[in-house]
């Protein structure tokens, strides 16, 4: 019976559904101050990183992330990352960020709040989200050279170099 | 009304709102295999967790529906597990049903979900989400400088599945309050007010924190939580109190990161809380199993880890702890080291090497070291290999003369975005683990583990994971919370998709 209900479950799915929408969310920074979605996202492109500090894949990931950051932060596109360490490692989330080079803003979701509210199971999970806050991709787990397919996805929900320049 | 109107009338809303969004996600495992040394044999069961959710403007209706497939049908359920409806923006919210929600730290009161988990215990042999809500109401307000929390519910004691009838799962109602403001810029205080009604009994608790971002990236953060007594003064620190105290600072100075913390509690096992432990979350297997798992009924103690990264990526971390327990006069001290150094040899290839030492009486492991290397190389076309290999050695005194030793070697190939295949091999010389209790003999002889993996992903909606062969269990801690995983040799498939 389970597995019936959920093959039922699980082949309704491969109808192409109309994209998945982020809605807005308040979560603390790693100083403390309460900070919404809709204040941080990006005028093009938002990417949304949950991560913790225990995951060995978010950590092997996160400087790959960070370059992407540093190439793209100009072009509206802002990179957010989500940490579900909750209490156990909270007080080593800052120096940890700290020390893996992140520079864009960092939200603490102790009690999985929105990783609940986003369906996320695993971790690494990145999304890609659009200027409507429609979530276009999204990679679950790291693997070596994932960075370049979330690149192509970047590069595709922005205007052309040559658009730009007109 | 019945759930199938109740299912019904929310896909008729979905259909007359255009605007509205309703998504699922689904969980399938599906198992064929034994547990060693347990009957009944080559069982074949199935575990399915389906998540529902409507949103409308600012109403989210949600679900969730957990099932679970064994050969003896007592064994079976198919239950809504969790429902509820939120209504609100991210200032203010109002909640009805299922909900999670921390207090503090945990100290008092902490609900969580470890997404993607299953548990299973050996006592009952059934499957469920891993989770700890409450069920009941939350009204909270958050601003910039305000943040109001009001609940009422009752909490689930998640070691019961989900045959258990919901009384025994759900025992006590718990009511609080919880209000922190930011006094200044860089400064928010607050506390909070909880009653628990069980069984007729009534317990009152309180607790009150601190937060400051100092000068010099300096951060701070203290709390102190106590049962309401009155046999029991404000903040007694006293053996015989029921209280627990908890303060961290972290400190970062251009490429150095140091974090301290330290525990004192007492009498503090509430069933609902979850207390910080102050101890590594390992990532290594061997490191992993070998927690040290918090006792809130009497532990106190430190931790402290320092990273430093190096200009050309390299990073350095170390990492003390230490817990006391004193139960019944008897004083156990648990204490740990731990160094890792992350080598970056180029773009596509970086080592970790650790070492670690610990001394855990609790568990009678004495003088325990370990020792590894994990190797990640990236090669063209989105090919990838890690390699992870860990030793470990520690004394069981009160079992054999000789040194114990663990083993694990891993090696996984992947290309991104969709594939990977995995094999790990464990072996243990652990009298604890080398005898089968099956039988009559002592068996002293090693015991392995070797099993495969493959990870599959068909689209961004549906994932496939797939296991064969031995895996060694035994205390694992994920996503901050420690609990009992079972051995399992024979086939498991996974399937996750989200809509």
């Amino acid at each position: 019976m389970t597995m019936i209900i959920s093959l039922l479950v699980s082949f309704a799915f491969f109808i192409s559904p109309a994209p998945s929408k982020v809605a807005n969310f308040r979560l603390n920074d790693l100083e403390s101050k309460s900070k919404t979605y809709a204040e941080l996202k990006g005028k093009k492109v938002t990417v949304i990183d949950f991560w913790a500090t225990w995951c060995k894949p978010c950590v092997r990931s996160i400087p790959k992330l960070v370059k992407l950051h540093e190439q793209y932060k100009d072009r509206g596109v802002q990179f957010i990352g989500v940490n579900v360490d909750g209490t156990r490692n909270l007080p080593k989330v800052k120096p940890m960020a700290h020390s893996l080079g992140i520079k864009y803003p960092v939200l603490l979701d102790v009690n999985n709040q929105v990783m609940t509210d986003l369906k996320v199971t695993q971790i690494p999970t990145i999304f890609i989200v659009n200027e409507r806050d429609e979530i276009v991709a999204f990679h679950q787990g790291y693997r070596p050279g994932e960075e370049e397919i979330l690149e192509k996805e970047i590069q595709k929900l922005l205007p052309q170099e040559t658009e730009r320049k007109q | 009304m019945s759930m199938r109107r109740a299912i019904s009338s929310l896909f008729l809303l979905w259909a007359g709102c255009a605007s509205a969004q309703l998504s699922f996600s689904n969980l399938l495992e599906y198992q064929l295999g034994n547990l060693p040394s347990v009957s009944p044999r080559d069982l074949s069961t199935a575990y399915n967790q389906l998540n529902l959710s409507y949103r409308f403007r600012y109403l989210k209706a949600f679900a969730k529906f957990e099932s679970f497939t064994h050969p003896e049908a007592v064994q079976d359920y198919y239950q809504f597990t969790q429902r509820g409806v939120r209504l609100g923006n991210d200032k203010v919210a109002f909640t009805a049903g299922n909900f999670y929600e921390i207090l503090g730290r945990g100290l008092l009161l902490r609900s969580y979900e470890i997404p993607g988990t299953v548990r299973e215990d050996i006592g009952y042999r059934v499957r469920h989400g891993f989770y700890r809500d409450l069920d009941g109401v939350l009204l909270k307000y958050q601003s910039h400088t305000l943040e109001l929390k009001a609940l009422r519910g009752r909490p689930l004691y998640n070691s019961f599945p989900p045959t258990v009838a919901s009384e025994a799962r759900r025992p006590s109602l718990v009511e609080g309050l919880e209000a922190s403001v930011r006094v200044a810029q860089d400064w928010s205080i607050g506390g909070a007010y909880l009653r628990n009604e069980r069984e007729h009994r009534l317990a009152k608790y309180s607790t009150v924190f601190i937060n400051a971002n100092l000068p010099f990236e300096v951060q701070l953060y203290s709390e102190f939580a106590q049962q309401l007594r009155p046999e029991q003064d404000l903040f007694d620190f006293s053996h015989g109190s029921s209280h627990a105290f908890y303060a961290s600072a972290n400190y970062i100075a251009g490429p150095f990161g140091f974090s301290l913390e330290a525990k004192d509690y007492n009498d503090f096992v509430l069933l609902f809380n979850d207390p910080p432990p102050l101890i590594k979350e390992h990532t290594y297997v061997v490191l992993n199993r070998s927690t040290h798992v918090l006792e809130p009924d009497n532990e106190s103690g430190w931790q402290a880890e320092a990273f430093l990264r190096f200009n050309a990526g390299h990073v350095l971390t170390l990492n003390a702890s230490q817990a006391e327990n004193d139960f019944f006069g008897r004083r156990t001290i648990f204490k740990e080291l731990f160094a890792e150094f992350e080598y970056v040899l180029d773009e596509e290839t970086s080592v970790k090497l650790f070492a670690d030492r610990s001394h855990d009486p609790f568990k009678l492991e004495e003088k325990r070291e370990a020792f590894g290397a994990y190797l990640d190389k990236e090669w063209a076309q989105h090919w990838g290999t890690i390699l992870d290999v860990e030793y470990q050695t520690f004394a069981r005194a009160a079992l054999t003369h000789e040194q114990v030793r663990n083993y694990a070697v891993a090696f996984t190939l992947a290309r991104a975005p969709r594939f990977s295949v995995g094999v790990l091999w464990e072996r243990s010389t652990d009298p604890l683990l080398a005898d089968n209790p099956a039988s009559d003999r002592i068996e002293t002889k090693a015991r392995h583990w070797l099993g495969g993996t493959l990870g599959y992903k068909y689209n961004d909606r549906h994932f496939l994971n797939a296991f064969y062969g031995k895996r060694r269990g035994g205390p694992t801690c994920t996503a901050g919370i420690c609990y009992e995983v079972l051995d399992f040799e024979g086939l498991e498939v996974r399937w996750t998709s989200n809509f």
